[in-house]
């Protein structure tokens, strides 16, 4: 079930009716039946590994907490992220290391018979396996309680809103949130409706409508393009990825919203950012917060030296971009960012995040928004030859042509009143900006999503492109 | 728990809404009073019960013409008018239609209507318009083809989906989101640069796409269905089978159903005389082309009429 379909909309509305005529605890037992039959529409042979998760990390999560022994607790945690990784590892990358495994046989000379894993793979895995991994080791380091209940923490593994594109949430953010009872507060309508609203804009009007010049760009081939058209089709990816993922996260957030829970927020107008670091602190944020605290400070972060501080950001990187999928291109574009950490280090950070004049600012994010799009090449492209020639085509074959005219003006159409809202949004710092304005300036705004969404809905309907992470 | 939910709903927000919905209801009935203005094609959809109305109830034999563009470029009303004497003909021919826009147009506006009654349906078609397998447009057949009544057995108006259903509901209350395509293709022409033509190459390459991924085997099930409703009125049905440039096959289905009589079928594919230089694109006929379509399709239904007397 996705977001942008009628089905889901109608499921919302039964789980909504239902919801809040039943006291607290029914409240729970409805959304979990609710988060499994969401999760079971695309595939209910994979809710077994939903529930085999959840089973693990519950009893695991509780072993560690009675258990007074260190090391027994240690092989507890290995045990459960072991297992845990186990499940992500082989149905997301098994066949891509075997692929490569015979492929490097081959290079040296040896006949590889290695079988051909056609794995599918289950939507979502990689959110609500880092969400329950964190938690267990939370639980190990103290941070959280073990939830007492195997109903409410099953809840806190499927939470529909959430369970197959994130947020990835705390422990000690959502569980909470899920054990205590629930009230609609006051805004909290006000809010939902903001967040729906737009997160359907960015997906259904922005990402949906430049998917199709992404998709021509990116498969033509290289030598029939001219800089232009590969810059106009890397800026339509950039809106489009952002329109796709963002908007997933704030009708996430909507939903949950009218629900009475709050789910953390994703993004925080990223394409503003003047250094790596700031874009990383607003693009994706539940995934940059994670890999700080379970990867990067555990590495040692940066209490070990500089050149250790370097090698541990590029590890994390290169391992956060492994994670968006098995492919190269991935790996290549998380080790774009883990330079661009280090280069901007290496340079002065404090240059790019202090305070400057306006000119200076703008161009800082000029720049890094172009840098962005280098790694989205490599994130988008086939295959890394396809990057490097698409990258070449732009330095050495400038022409404007009719495409490259005609996909800017669809850009700017339809990406552009988004990005001057959130300009507003970036300067003053607050998220709900719409909110704090007068309701004709809400109506007007609201009467704009509306439009755009009942007249410009695309052509052809696309699924998320996080749901294959 | 309610109270608090009813006490919210009258919160700024939850007028804004209600005025939305009200802004939202004036657009859509201005644009239901413009509408026909917006488009020829509209224009033609709302002339259909009266030129239906026209034909069915006149003294005279009455045949529509019905199909989407290739007959309507292809075939020349007045012409047929001319040679057929005694028969009163009308061409209904909205734009991009196929099986499932027809056999609710023909329900609603034949088989149900007590007032009229048309001796013969001529259809225009090509390739496998008239099979199961043909992707219905859900939004066309909820605001301007179908009643809501016939939401009640989506599978025979080729609704596939929950999502197909929604969007025929959709499209059946908002006028504003029926309209989507026209009011696009009026308004981005004029703000984005070459926006025809590369939105033409885009839905060539989707169809393409289509295409390929059709199913091999076509059936014919809903179309017997929506045959026995026409005859159970003691309407004939005939089938022309349009040229276009590429080739096409007529399915084996289809010419069972030509055998046995139930249809009849005027194969116009290899007209002789026609050559590209009588197309507009690759399958619209141009004035010449008609022309020398109609004159066939004059003779063929000509002997037809006269073999029913």
């Amino acid at each position: 079930m996705i977001f942008n379909s009628y089905v889901f909309w109608a499921f919302y509305a039964l789980v909504l009716f239902l919801y809040w005529r039943l006291p607290h605890r029914a409240q729970n037992r409805l959304l979990l039946v609710a988060s499994y039959v969401f999760y079971g529409y695309w595939d209910w042979r994979f809710l077994s590994l939903l529930a085999i998760s959840t089973l693990i990390d519950y009893y695991v999560s509780h072993a560690i907490c009675r258990q007074p022994d260190q090391r027994v607790r240690r092989r507890l945690l290995v045990f459960s992220i072991v297992a845990n990784l186990g499940i992500l590892g082989y149905f997301k990358y098994a066949g891509f290391f075997v692929r490569e495994f015979a492929d490097l046989l081959e290079m040296l000379g040896f006949q590889a018979n290695l079988p051909v894993l056609n794995i599918v793979l289950p939507v979502g895995i990689s959110f609500y396996t880092f969400q329950t991994m964190a938690y267990t080791i939370d639980v190990y380091r103290g941070v959280t309680k073990p939830a007492a209940s195997l109903l409410d923490f099953a809840l806190f593994v499927a939470f529909f809103p959430q369970l197959v594109a994130g947020p990835i949430e705390r422990s000690s953010r959502l569980l909470p949130q899920l054990i205590g009872p629930r009230s609609l507060r006051s805004g909290d309508f006000a809010e939902g409706l903001y967040h729906i609203l737009i997160g359907l804009l960015k997906k259904v009007v922005i990402a949906d409508n430049l998917a199709p010049i992404v998709e021509r760009v990116f498969s033509t081939p290289t030598a029939e393009l001219t800089s232009a058209d590969v810059l106009i089709g890397v800026y339509a990816f950039a809106f489009q990825i952002y329109g796709d993922f963002s908007g997933y996260s704030s009708i996430a957030q909507g939903t949950a919203k009218w629900l009475g829970i709050d789910l953390s927020y994703n993004f925080k107008m990223p394409y503003f950012s003047r250094s790596p670091s700031e874009f990383w602190r607003r693009w994706h944020i539940t995934l940059s917060q994670w890999l700080r605290d379970y990867l990067y400070i555990p590495l040692g972060g940066n209490r070990c030296g500089v050149r250790r501080t370097y090698i541990n950001l590029t590890l994390t990187m290169l391992l956060g971009g492994l994670w968006h999928g098995a492919a190269w291109t991935f790996v290549i574009w998380g080790a774009w960012h883990g330079l661009l950490l280090v280069a901007y280090r290496l340079v002065g950070m404090e240059k790019f995040e202090g305070h400057t004049s306006a000119w200076v600012a703008a161009l800082q994010m000029v720049l890094m928004f172009h840098l962005v799009c280098i790694g989205w090449l490599f994130f988008r492209a086939e295959s890394f030859d396809q990057a490097i020639g698409m990258i070449a085509t732009l330095a050495t074959a400038p022409a404007l042509t009719d495409y490259a005219i005609y996909g800017a003006a669809m850009i700017v159409f339809f990406a552009g009143p988004l990005m001057i809202y959130e300009w507003y949004v970036y300067r003053s710092g607050d998220m709900l900006l719409a909110l704090r304005r007068p309701a004709w300036q809400r109506c007007a705004a609201y009467g704009y999503c509306l439009v755009m969404l009942l007249v410009f809905p695309p052509l052809v309907q696309q699924v998320f492109i996080y749901f294959q992470f | 728990m309610l109270n608090t939910l009813r006490v919210r709903l009258k919160s700024t927000e939850a007028k804004i809404v209600l005025v939305l919905l009200a802004c939202l209801i004036a657009a859509d009935c201005a644009l239901r009073l413009v509408d026909a203005r917006l488009s020829g094609n509209i224009a033609h959809i709302e002339s259909i019960p009266a030129l239906v109305s026209s034909v069915a109830t006149s003294e005279e034999r009455s045949m529509l013409i019905v199909g989407n563009s290739l007959t309507n470029n292809g075939v020349d009303e007045k012409l047929l008018t001319e040679r057929l004497s005694n028969i009163s003909l009308a061409k209904v021919t909205p734009d991009g239609t196929g099986l499932w826009d027809w056999r609710c147009l023909l329900e609603r506006e034949v088989v149900r209507r007590h007032d009229v009654h048309v001796d013969v349906v001529v259809i225009g078609f090509a390739w496998h318009l008239l099979s199961d397998q043909t992707r219905a447009n859900a939004s066309r057949l909820g605001a301007l083809y179908c009643a809501l009544e016939d939401l009640a057995r989506p599978r025979s108006i080729g609704l596939r989906s929950f999502g197909d259903m929604g969007e025929f509901v959709l499209a059946r209350v908002s006028r504003i989101y029926a309209l989507r395509d026209v009011l696009r293709n009026r308004l981005l022409p004029l703000l984005i640069p070459h926006y025809e033509m590369y939105t033409q190459q885009a839905n060539e390459a989707r169809a393409g796409r289509a295409q390929q991924e059709d199913a091999p085997v076509y059936t014919y099930e809903h179309f017997r269905s929506f045959l026995s409703g026409l005859q159970q009125k003691g309407t004939r049905l005939i089938l022309v089978a349009m040229p276009v440039q590429a080739d096409y096959e007529l399915d084996p289905e289809l010419l069972e159903l030509v055998a046995s009589g139930a249809i009849g079928l005027i194969d116009l594919r290899d007209l002789e005389g026609l050559d590209p230089s009588m197309y507009l694109d690759a399958m619209h006929l141009n004035a010449r082309g008609q022309q020398l379509l109609s004159e066939q399709l004059a003779v063929q239904l000509a002997s037809f009429f006269d073999e029913l007397s």
